[in-house]
């Protein structure tokens, strides 16, 4: 068993979150609110690193590798479609997960033409119709749907699109505790660091647990997309529900933690909050994923040490258990 | 390049397999541990030590020269999940098994290894622990139980409570202080003592866990011996620590859940589409919070083998399993609805495992270290003291 990923990829992680921190790291999410051209810098920083070399697809270390920069995209809030560009398809058009209700890709802009795809697995081709204006999704822009008579998405690209933005969330969540921690040490009041508070010590201790377990759940995921006995489509959506829970959650207190400080842009805490709000919420909210989730395990089953077996599911699903 | 790989092997796949054939041929339909009414629930439990014991399969963690199979950290795990899953069918062995004969191991004189360790490996023998006190829980290290030192031994005077299977039990690890006063985890020693020494008195009590499980016990002017001190004079502390880490991970809450979360869904059988779906939601949210913990578990085990520093880590497990044991007895019961208070005399839905499961939940956050202790070891980690 290796739960942890491997010392290459780690390593390409650093890497990569150097290249973006040299590049200007989460103050070029920033400047790029004011002049998108900064969100050059961030892909350019990607591009150097070798994000166009990775292909997913083919292997789990690739896949490993992908994920791992985009977990560092998500912690420095790299204002670029990470996830999209490493999906994107042979005609290099970026991939997305939309909703066909109210299609919205964050950082559209980043390319005329998108592949998109439904969680049911409808294709379409995406193009931009106007930005949202939106201060909790400064780069989300509302895109037009057109079907293509295409084969349905390749489940593959659909599950690993759902687990890769489960890890650049996990990065954003990371990235928060770690704003937070460093800030409780360093604030005092009433004489002593914030640190030093229990109710602040336990809500830090709860947050770190969700993160780890998020970590694992996105590698477990990684690794049932490649290796897998069955479908792996309820383990990606689990990953992204559960990133969608967690990080939500830290985001949240983590700014708290801040006071006000943690309102005011200046600070790394608030451009987080207010850029993570996308992966946050789309291509579905946490609430809809988790029915999409459900109803994968109640078709699919949940790989685990007690999961019936395909046969004994089926009689579940058509009530003939009993 | 090392791969991502959840995978267990193949000897620990193989050994899971075999522990179910023998759950299936040896334990009773609906069996569910030993603490019940029903006194052949222990004699089950005590049978089915044995006859793992004989399988070697009983201390199948322990090393070879003291007649374990030294099976791997993923065998180990194995049984821990099999044990739990199907309401830990060792009984109160699991105590002797689990951390007090690998602390006589790592601490006992050859006379203490000689004398304790072939009835635990063999299943004969049930121990309790004497740690907690009426004043001294979380804060262990404050314990008053007190040991004097006498011509020939040691006198010990003091009340302990809490104590698991004591009831049943032929011995007792008691930690007692033996420094001054305000010795705190410096002046403990822990001592060996037969529970019909004269001197110690049991007293149930009453208790959600069920009958037997927990006690109280008056320990007057007991005599041990210096034989019967474990580790050094005074340095107690250690192997108290040695055995809480075991304890740490001992329990695989996650793997019960799991397998009721299936069993609740199975029973349901064809109404469970008429259920509301935000309930099916939650079942599926306890699905994966169940898969959480177990990674969280199998992470502990894997840095194990790495280093002796994991306490964060085994705390993060531990506030994970404990937290998802109490919320997949929510979900059970919502699940279940009316159908979740019925008791033996009504059909009790999954043959009484959901009762059961309930109750013993609510002690998840408590034994062993309480949930708050867990976040103050985590948030020590992660920002000092």
């Amino acid at each position: 068993m290796r739960t942890t990923m491997p010392e290459p990829i780690l390593d390409f992680g650093r890497s990569v979150d150097s290249a973006l921190q040299r590049a200007g790291g989460i103050g070029l999410a920033r400047d790029a609110e004011a002049d998108y051209a900064a969100a050059d810098l961030a892909l350019k920083a990607l591009s150097q690193v070798g994000m166009y070399d990775i292909d997913p697809r083919d292997d789990l270390d690739s896949a490993a590798a992908a994920a791992e920069l985009c977990r560092v995209a998500g912690a420095q809030a790299a204002p670029c479609p990470v996830v999209g560009i490493i999906l994107r398809d042979p005609a290099d058009k970026p991939f997305a997960l939309v909703s066909d209700e109210c299609p919205i890709i964050d950082h559209a802009a980043a390319a005329p033409l998108w592949r998109a795809a439904t969680l049911s697995g409808d294709v379409y081709e995406a193009r931009v119709v106007q930005r949202t204006g939106s201060n909790l999704s400064p780069f989300a822009m509302k895109v037009g749907l057109t079907r293509l008579d295409d084969e349905p998405a390749s489940p593959q690209d659909v599950q690993l699109a759902l687990a890769l933005s489960a890890f650049q969330l996990l990065g954003t969540g990371q990235q928060a505790l770690e704003l937070a921690i460093k800030h409780t040490r360093e604030r005092e009041q009433f004489g002593r660091p914030l640190s030093g508070f229990q109710v602040i010590r336990h809500s830090v201790a709860d947050l770190s647990v969700g993160l780890e377990g998020l970590a694992l759940l996105c590698r477990f995921a990684l690794w049932q997309i490649f290796t897998g006995s069955s479908d792996a489509l309820p383990d990606a959506l689990a990953a992204k529900h559960e990133a969608q829970r967690v990080v939500r959650n830290v985001l949240r207190m983590s700014q708290q933690f801040h006071g006000a400080a943690g309102l005011a842009d200046e600070y790394d805490i608030s451009v987080l909050a207010r850029h993570a709000q996308p992966a946050l919420r789309l291509p579905t909210d946490m609430t809809t994923t988790l029915g999409h989730l459900r109803a994968a395990i109640e078709e699919r089953g949940f790989e685990g040490l007690y999961a019936p077996e395909h046969a004994h599911r089926a009689a579940l699903t058509t009530g003939e258990a009993r | 390049m090392t791969k991502l790989d959840f995978s267990m092997g193949d000897s620990a796949a193989a050994l899971r397999v075999r522990l179910r054939e023998m759950v299936g041929e040896h334990l009773p339909e609906g069996f569910l541990g030993a603490f019940t009414d029903d006194p052949k629930d222990l004699a089950t439990t005590q049978k089915f030590s044995r006859t793992l014991a004989r399988e070697g399969l009983l201390t199948l963690a322990w090393p070879r020269e003291y007649g374990g199979a030294d099976g791997s950290v993923w065998e180990q795990t194995v049984v821990r999940e099999e044990m739990w899953a199907h309401h830990e069918p060792r009984g109160a062995q699991y105590m002797g098994l689990n951390w007090v004969g690998p602390a006589i191991m790592a601490y006992g004189t050859a006379e203490q290894k000689n004398r304790h360790l072939p009835p635990i490996a063999a299943g004969e023998t049930i121990w309790c622990q004497g740690f907690s006190e009426p004043e001294s829980g979380s804060d262990l290290a404050s314990l008053q139980t007190r040991a004097v030192r006498i011509e020939g031994g040691w006198k010990i005077s003091g009340q302990k409570i809490w104590t698991s299977y004591a009831g049943m039990a032929a011995w007792c690890v008691l930690a007692a202080r033996t420094g001054d006063k305000d010795s705190r985890h410096r002046g403990i020693s822990l001592f060996l003592v037969p529970m019909d020494r004269p001197g110690i008195t049991v007293r149930p009590i009453r208790s959600m866990l069920g009958p037997h499980h927990l006690n109280e016990c008056f320990f007057d002017s007991v005599h041990a011996t210096d034989d019967e001190v474990l580790g050094a004079v005074n340095e107690g502390w250690a192997v108290i620590r040695h055995a809480l880490a075991h304890e740490r991970i001992g329990i695989a809450r996650y793997a019960r859940c799991e397998r009721l979360l299936w069993s609740a869904r199975s029973s349901i059988g064809e109404e469970w589409a008429g259920l509301p779906e935000s309930l099916r939601d939650r079942w599926a949210d306890a699905l994966v919070q169940t898969r959480v913990a177990r990674l969280l578990a199998y992470r502990t085990v894997e840095e194990q083998q790495l280093s002796d520093r994991v306490d964060r880590q085994a705390s993060q497990a531990r506030i994970a399993s404990t937290t998802c044991d109490q919320m997949v007895a929510e979900v059970l019961a919502e699940l279940l609805g009316g159908r979740s208070l019925l008791g033996p005399a009504g059909e009790a839905p999954l043959h009484g495992a959901f009762e059961d499961h309930w109750r013993y939940a609510q002690a998840a956050t408590v034994a062993s270290g309480t949930i708050e202790i867990q976040r103050e070891i985590v948030s020590r980690e992660l920002l000092g003291r």
